[in-house]
């Protein structure tokens, strides 16, 4: 097993968002991960990459047999574990190029050369059709929604990840963008067949694009039903409600009716709650 | 006073002990003056560059006794001045910076860039009495530990300069005590048509950033490294020599990987 993440209970500033999550994923799997808003989606993938907001109150999280939590950050990153996340800060002086060189070199123990370098970012700019001058650009500064998620991908394609977490890599994409960023996903997936997804989405049209092998849905911080890409599909038919009378859980109301989601430059999608 | 005329082009000086400088520059240059002394030292450097003309004044303190630098300089019709200072000094230094845009159209950049190891104390001024003249003042700079910094930087517009433009930016990262760094920006404005702004911020590298940063691979000091590099680098910028750039560049960085030592 890749990831095992045992009764694993978290808070944030004494407030627990987790209550007990089981997970377990395997080698090449891609997991949807799916549930209403403020239900601890992002809360999950945060606390497996140790982001230190969030504090484990209970239970466990081990990577190929290794505990998790006694890393910090940059080591899980060096095990090989990736985070796109949902709102990559903006870091002004810090150029895309310097950052990654140096992120590269942090994973691997040694420096990257230039030319080898130029090579991989060349590739992943023109495959996520970004401008050329990325590289020189300060790390996320000025760029629009979805030229960040686009370059949280870049990064990906570079580090070369065997478990990567998108939280919403989807959202601020337009629909040809959508389709470059699957793509890219799953020319990584081809190319490292242990490379391992948690895929947290709201868009069945991503899990269209990336086919999940299994899909989850937390709720009130708890998976309570678990699936593969039927569950997405009825999700995105039915909405959450049917959850809150199938599996006895009590939704917020506001967030069981699906509201209309919007597909970028292509078309709004509407579904019934 | 010792009188310099700064040759066409690049040059270079090395300074070891106190100086009473008048340059005058009436033709296209860049300069680097590097600041070297071991023992304390005083100087005064008068700086006038002639209408029209296109320069760059750089100080590179590296120097392990105190300095005190007092920089007045006159800017004629047209004349185009970056002034830069770079601190990698083992000891205080006491900056006090005057810059007259006198003729119209003057442009100047007074450009302050730190690795700070000692206390500094900057106190600059751009007075604009001419119109359409620009100048801008930038302070960047990271302190390690409980090292005190004051920067007193005033943008000053006469009656009559209508037209001109002051901007004043000053970032600090520290990793002391934010209270140790004193930003005091200064607007004295006597035109109507005119644009004015300062933007300060002294503060302890965000969380946010430093874990994105780390969740990428990154130590705390490799982050910190990056950060350092990214508010100090872009003096190297002011020169147009790109080796004398790339000079800068490879020795800032160099700085930066002995600090993360």
């Amino acid at each position: 097993m890749a990831l095992l993440i045992e009764n694993l209970h978290v808070s944030v500033e004494d407030k627990e968002i987790l209550s007990g999550v089981n997970l377990s994923l395997g080698e090449g799997e891609v997991h949807a991960l799916m549930g209403p808003n403020g239900n601890g989606k992002s809360t999950l993938l945060a606390t497996v990459m140790g982001n230190p907001n969030y504090t484990v109150t209970e239970g466990s999280v081990t990577y190929n047999g290794e505990d998790l939590l006694a890393l910090p950050v940059n080591e899980r990153a060096k095990k090989g574990i990736f985070l796109g996340m949902q709102y990559p800060p903006a870091i002004p002086g810090v150029t895309n190029s310097d950052f990654f060189r140096a992120a590269i070199h942090a994973k691997e123990g040694k420096p990257v050369s230039l030319y080898s370098f130029i090579k991989q970012m060349d590739k992943a700019t023109k495959d996520l059709q970004l401008k050329p001058d990325l590289a020189h650009r300060f790390l996320n500064e000025g760029f629009s929604g979805g030229e960040k998620k686009r370059n949280e991908i870049v990064q990906m394609m570079l580090l070369k990840p065997d478990l990567a977490m998108l939280d919403e890599i989807d959202s601020g994409l337009d629909v040809d963008a959508l389709k470059l960023v699957a793509d890219a996903i799953n020319e990584m997936r081809r190319n490292n067949p242990k490379l391992t997804l948690i895929v947290v989405s709201h868009y069945e049209r991503f899990l269209e694009l990336v086919v999940p092998t299994h899909t989850h849905v937390l709720v009130n911080g708890k998976i309570v039903v678990e699936g593969g890409p039927e569950l997405t599909r009825r999700i995105d038919e039915e909405g959450y409600k049917w959850i809150e009378k199938e599996y006895n859980v009590t939704l917020d109301e506001e967030e069981t009716a699906k509201a209309p989601v919007s597909l970028g430059s292509c078309a709004v999608k509407q579904t019934r709650g | 006073m010792k009188r310099l005329v700064l040759p066409e082009g690049l040059s270079r000086y090395t300074v070891t002990s106190g100086l009473d400088v008048r340059m005058v520059i009436n033709q296209n240059a860049e300069t680097l003056i590097e600041l070297n002394a071991e023992e304390d030292m005083e100087c005064t450097w008068e700086i006038r560059v002639l209408s029209g003309v296109k320069a760059t004044v750089f100080f590179l303190n590296q120097a392990l006794g105190n300095v005190v630098s007092k920089i007045r300089v006159y800017a004629e019709k047209d004349a185009v001045l970056k002034v830069g200072v770079l601190e990698f000094g083992k000891a205080a230094h006491t900056l006090n910076a005057k810059i007259d845009l006198e003729g119209e159209g003057a442009v100047s950049e007074f450009h302050t860039a730190a690795l700070a190891n000692a206390r500094l104390s900057y106190d600059i001024e751009t007075e604009h009495k001419a119109r359409y003249t620009e100048g801008y003042m930038k302070n960047y700079g990271l302190v390690v530990s409980e090292i005190p910094w004051t920067i007193v930087c005033a943008g000053k517009i006469n009656r009559g300069a209508k037209g001109s433009k002051s901007r004043q930016e000053s970032r600090i990262l520290t990793f002391g005590k934010p209270e140790n760094i004193k930003v005091l920006p200064i607007l004295y404005i006597d035109e109507n048509d005119v644009e004015a702004s300062h933007a300060n911020s002294i503060g302890q590298p965000e969380a946010e950033a430093m874990y994105y940063m780390e969740s990428r691979g990154l130590d705390r000091k490799e982050v910190i490294g990056l950060l350092s590099a990214g508010y100090i680098l872009p003096a190297a910028d002011l020169f147009e020599d790109t080796s004398m750039s790339a000079y800068l560049r490879n020795l800032i960085q160099k700085k930066v990987k002995e600090w993360e030592q």
